[in-house]
């Protein structure tokens, strides 16, 4: 049975910088069913896009334990960083999700049952939700939800 | 047609919502804009529908692709151990 669990990271906007990185192991096959992205800072009228990112190899940022849905459940094997120093080795076009957002707005997209982001089972693989490009340099929140 | 995801966008102009649909060949999510002559795909082997990325029109199954990346990974572990 899936077990549901969920991360919360931050990032400061600009190009290509990571709020919230996802690395999986060779056990399993995580898949991303709910992002959220909002901004805390004093409203602005700036502009960012956002983008879920496949990436090969993980960045250098702040360890994050990820949160169980369910409490019974056992820690999560995927492992999360967020607020990266260096970015992960992204896939160049390999982006299952994007969307430009206002600084102002929020937004929140889910998916079906079934219809998830799926990530490979291996050590090295994973997806980062980051800024790809920004106009201006306001923290943002980002998170995923993801069974397992 | 049944959506694939949904999304919610709050902002001080109001609330948009709109349906996300899945490419069966890239994994990809995208926003369903009628009207913005944006040409997107449908694959009658996977019966889905697929982005319109040119590198999806061949049909080689989101699936097939993990399942690929898998093994190499396996066997660049194996050489290098």
């Amino acid at each position: 049975m899936a077990r549901n669990y969920y991360g919360n990271g931050f990032c400061t906007a600009g190009t290509n910088k990571s709020a919230l990185e996802l690395l999986t192991t060779a056990a399993v096959r995580p898949k991303i069913y709910e992002v959220m992205v909002g901004c805390s800072a004093a409203p602005a009228s700036q502009a960012a896009l956002w983008q879920v990112q496949r990436h090969t190899a993980t960045g250098t940022g702040t360890a994050l334990t990820a949160v169980k849905v369910d409490p019974a459940d056992p820690a999560a094997l995927v492992t999360c960083k967020t607020n990266n120093s260096v970015e992960p080795t992204v896939t160049a076009a390999d982006v299952p999700w994007e969307l430009a957002l206002n600084q102002q707005a929020t937004f929140d997209w889910h998916a079906n049952p079934g219809k998830e982001i799926v990530l490979a089972a291996s050590a090295t693989a994973g997806a980062t939700l980051k800024t790809s490009t920004s106009t201006g340099t306001a923290v943002h929140q980002g998170s995923m939800y993801w069974e397992e | 047609m049944l959506n694939d995801g949904y999304l919610i966008i709050t902002s001080p102009d109001g609330t948009l919502e709109a349906d996300t649909l899945q490419c069966v060949h890239c994994n990809k999510h995208y926003i369903v804009k009628p009207g913005s002559g944006k040409r997107r795909g449908w694959c009658t082997l996977c019966a889905g529908t697929t982005c319109g990325s040119y590198t999806c029109n061949s049909c080689i199954p989101f699936e097939k692709k993990l399942d690929a990346f898998e093994q190499r990974e396996r066997l660049l572990n194996s050489i290098l151990q």
